[in-house]
């Protein structure tokens, strides 16, 4: 009996063990930890791309626009930030995107997909963001970040997350050389146009040598940039639903109406009061008109709906562009010889311009004039030069501001003015924050507080807004 | 701890009494890699799990301070924010206690409920952002100046002048506490580049949680009709509501019964209720 008994038991314990292991197969499987192998791989794409476009045009972007005059904080959050009241929470978003949405999936593919053309993009948009990133915060964790295998990733210098980027953004060219092109169109960007790729990755790494102060390396690298702006890199709002517009109308159609803008009340930023003859600081003259230009940057901060410029709900927000590289070369050519080796790429971007450039059909009917420049304009005394500098300062400061107008939507400005601040005041853009304080204004922007609060070898404390990041020292 | 008690017990009269103390102390010790888990996500005041403090402590920006303790003041004379959120308050009350009194005198029966809780914080971040909008009894204020002061903006404002708002000394005199502070500046509104040290209240309350008086009747006439007997009853809820916050009732929490405590952002008030019942027994 007692035998029966203990072998009734032992198979009963057999059957629940196996039934168990039945119902239970796979419940520990985390269904949100998606890998290669479950889904398609080019599904890793958009996702990356939008949180890349949140860290190069959202709020970060806002913040830098503060900073650097292009905008005013008029109420609420957005004047607390620009009255420098910010917290380390401000950065928590774009971080995510960063290290989440960016560096997670683009490592997903570069490490498990056979893709060429998906591996190349991949790492691409990695070095567009983590350089970007390095810009805005200096050193960040990047060489042991994306490893699952390290809890806590060291932060690395400035420059070293730089030269990193640099060389993902030449190692994503070189994928994309033997990869097939095009009919990708979870590509939102350039839907797979390798070339255009290949490209926007030339004008990257000239963009991050100009922020590294290398002059040599950016020409160089620029010179394979974006031909032409029918390859600018553009974030165009699908527009598919309600809500999913430009990322600036967005807020304004928030909570966050009236906070923010660059007219209000009688009160213009910097950049307006460089287009409008209303301010003795404007660009305008025989060569140029920039009533056109005023008109579509001009934000009407009730709400995003109310734009038809810049920032209309359907308006696209620059990322990498053609003018940006012709700038670049204009700038770093002047500066390894003569105006007369930059003049050529600053009409390059004046041809553009006066061809309608960025403007959009509500715009493009109101006068604007961009007449090339002769190098005479420069000169002590010309058009350009009305306080007698030398003709090649005249020309940096030119080149400088039109960074400053062109780059209005993106980090640019912001970049300019850290980098010029230390050596070339003479060219940077005395820039004020119009209601805002009085300089010296940000070096950069706060960690995350997430970052902060997790990362044994973050900083204890956020170095602050003011401190001057490792290339702008 | 609880305690119940029998004073007097004859045919026409009864009073019992019973009263209970608690107290909660706790630690968290480790939350294997970060220094804090929200448990509140989506505001700006959170409540948290955070190393080295007691669960669910609020936290958000605050105000520097200086080694002594004394707030790190602008030129001024106003605080300036925190880098990164701190912890700002343990909405844990030191303690809470309560009182039951039951009598009985002839045909009357009164049972009454006392409850307090003594001490913790408590954010009402409703009268935060309201203060954006001057719509709370603190920006409604208004007073003629008899001294010169700077608002937060920096602008000095003459003595003699009425203006709404407050003076208040953060350590290096008074100032003036105007729509620059409260509208525009990080003395309130949204988002989290606020001074939300100066959110947090005292959370101490006491309320008549529950107050019930019924009459009994049992006349003949009663039990004539075949009835045993009928009680009437009045019984009111939270009649009497005492604490330091100004409209808000720091018992209400946003997240409900959690482990996040002390959060309120334009949460619905606790009800107040009267209730009067007929009990017929046959």
């Amino acid at each position: 009996m007692k035998k029966i008994f203990t072998k009734s038991i032992l198979a009963l314990l057999i059957i629940f063990s196996f039934s168990c292991e039945d119902i239970n197969e796979d419940i520990n499987a985390n269904p949100n930890d998606i890998l290669i192998t479950d889904v398609e791989d080019k599904l890793f794409l958009t996702g990356a791309q939008l949180a890349n476009v949140q860290l190069q045009v959202g709020h970060l972007n806002r913040i830098s626009g503060m900073y650097s005059g292009q905008l005013i904080g008029f109420s609420s959050l957005y004047a607390n930030i620009y009255g420098y009241s910010l917290s380390t929470v401000e950065s928590n978003s774009e971080w995510f995107a960063l290290y989440v949405g960016v560096l997670n999936n683009m490592r997903q593919l570069q490490e498990n997909s056979t893709n060429t053309l998906l591996v190349g993009i991949a790492e691409i948009i990695e070095g567009h963001a983590f350089g970007t990133a390095a810009s805005l915060w200096g050193g960040i964790p990047y060489s042991e970040a994306g490893n699952p295998e390290i809890e806590d990733p060291t932060f690395d210098s400035q420059t070293s997350v730089y030269n990193s980027a640099i060389q993902k953004l030449t190692s994503g060219i070189s994928t994309l050389q033997s990869a097939p092109s095009g009919g990708l169109s979870q590509d939102i960007m350039y839907g797979g146009d390798k070339d255009k790729w290949i490209e926007a990755a030339y004008t990257l790494i000239a963009r991050f040598n100009l922020h590294k102060k290398d002059y040599t390396a950016a020409v160089s690298a620029a010179s394979s940039g974006i031909s032409s702006a029918s390859g600018d890199m553009r974030f165009s709002p699908p527009g598919i639903q309600a809500g999913d517009s430009n990322l600036f109308a967005t807020i304004l159609n928030g909570s966050r109406a009236g906070d923010l803008g660059n007219s209000s009340a009688g009160e213009e930023s910097y950049l307006l009061q460089l287009l409008s003859n209303s301010y003795s600081t404007n660009r305008n003259h025989a060569k140029t008109d920039e009533t056109a230009r005023y008109g579509y940057y001009k934000i009407n901060s009730t709400s995003g709906s109310a734009n038809t410029g810049i920032i209309a709900e359907d308006e696209p927000h620059n990322m990498v562009t053609y003018f940006e590289n012709q700038l670049i070369l204009a700038e770093a050519k002047a500066r390894q010889g003569s105006l007369a080796d930059g003049l050529p790429h600053l009409n390059n971007v004046r041809a553009w311009l006066n061809s309608g450039g960025n403007l959009n059909s509500n715009h493009s009917s109101n006068p604007y004039k961009y007449e090339a420049f002769v190098s005479s304009d420069f000169n002590s005394g010309g058009i350009e030069n009305a306080d007698g500098v030398d003709a090649n300062t005249a020309f940096l400061r030119e080149v400088i501001e039109e960074r400053y107008v062109s780059g209005f939507g993106m980090h640019m400005p912001f970049n300019d003015a850290r980098r010029l601040r230390k050596s070339d005041s003479a060219y940077s853009v005395p820039f004020v924050l119009v209601l805002g304080p009085a300089g010296p204004y940000p070096e950069r922007m706060p960690y995350a507080a997430t970052e902060l609060n997790s990362n044994s070898n973050a900083p204890a404390e956020d170095p602050g807004i003011f401190t001057k990041t490792e290339v702008n020292q | 701890m609880t305690l119940g008690v029998d004073l007097i017990d004859t045919n026409d009269f009864g009073l019992s009494t019973s009263v209970n103390w608690s107290t909660n102390e706790n630690e968290v010790t480790d939350l294997y890699g970060t220094e804090s888990i929200n448990l509140s996500p989506g505001a700006s005041v959170s409540s948290r799990a955070v190393v080295g403090y007691p669960l669910g402590v609020l936290y958000g920006t605050g105000s520097k301070t200086n080694a002594d303790g004394s707030f790190d003041l602008n030129s001024n004379g106003f605080p300036q924010i925190t880098s990164s959120p701190m912890v700002l308050g343990d909405p844990n009350p030191d303690w809470r206690g309560g009182i039951s009194l039951n009598m009985r005198y002839k045909k009357f029966r009164l049972n009454a409920v006392l409850e307090h809780s003594q001490g913790g914080s408590f954010s009402p971040r409703t009268l935060w952002v309201l203060r954006r909008f001057g719509t709370t009894q603190e920006t409604a204020n208004r007073l003629t100046l008899d001294q010169s002061l700077v608002n937060y903006k920096g602008t000095t404002v003459p003595a003699g002048t009425t203006v709404r708002g407050n003076v208040k000394d953060f350590g290096g005199g008074p100032v003036l506490l105007d729509e620059n502070w409260y509208r525009t500046g990080i003395g309130g509104g949204f988002g989290d580049n606020q001074a939300y040290n100066f959110s947090i209240a005292d959370a101490t309350w006491t309320k008549l949680r529950d107050l019930s008086l019924s009459y009994v009747l049992d006349t003949p006439v009663i039990k004539n009709i075949g009835l045993n007997d009928v009680i009437l009853t009045f019984t009111g809820r939270d009649l009497i509501n005492i604490n330091n916050v100004d409209g808000i009732d720091p018992e209400i929490n946003t997240k409900g019964v959690s482990v996040a405590q002390g959060v309120e952002y334009f949460t619905n008030p606790q009800t107040k209720g009267f209730l009067f019942s007929l009990t017929i027994n046959y």
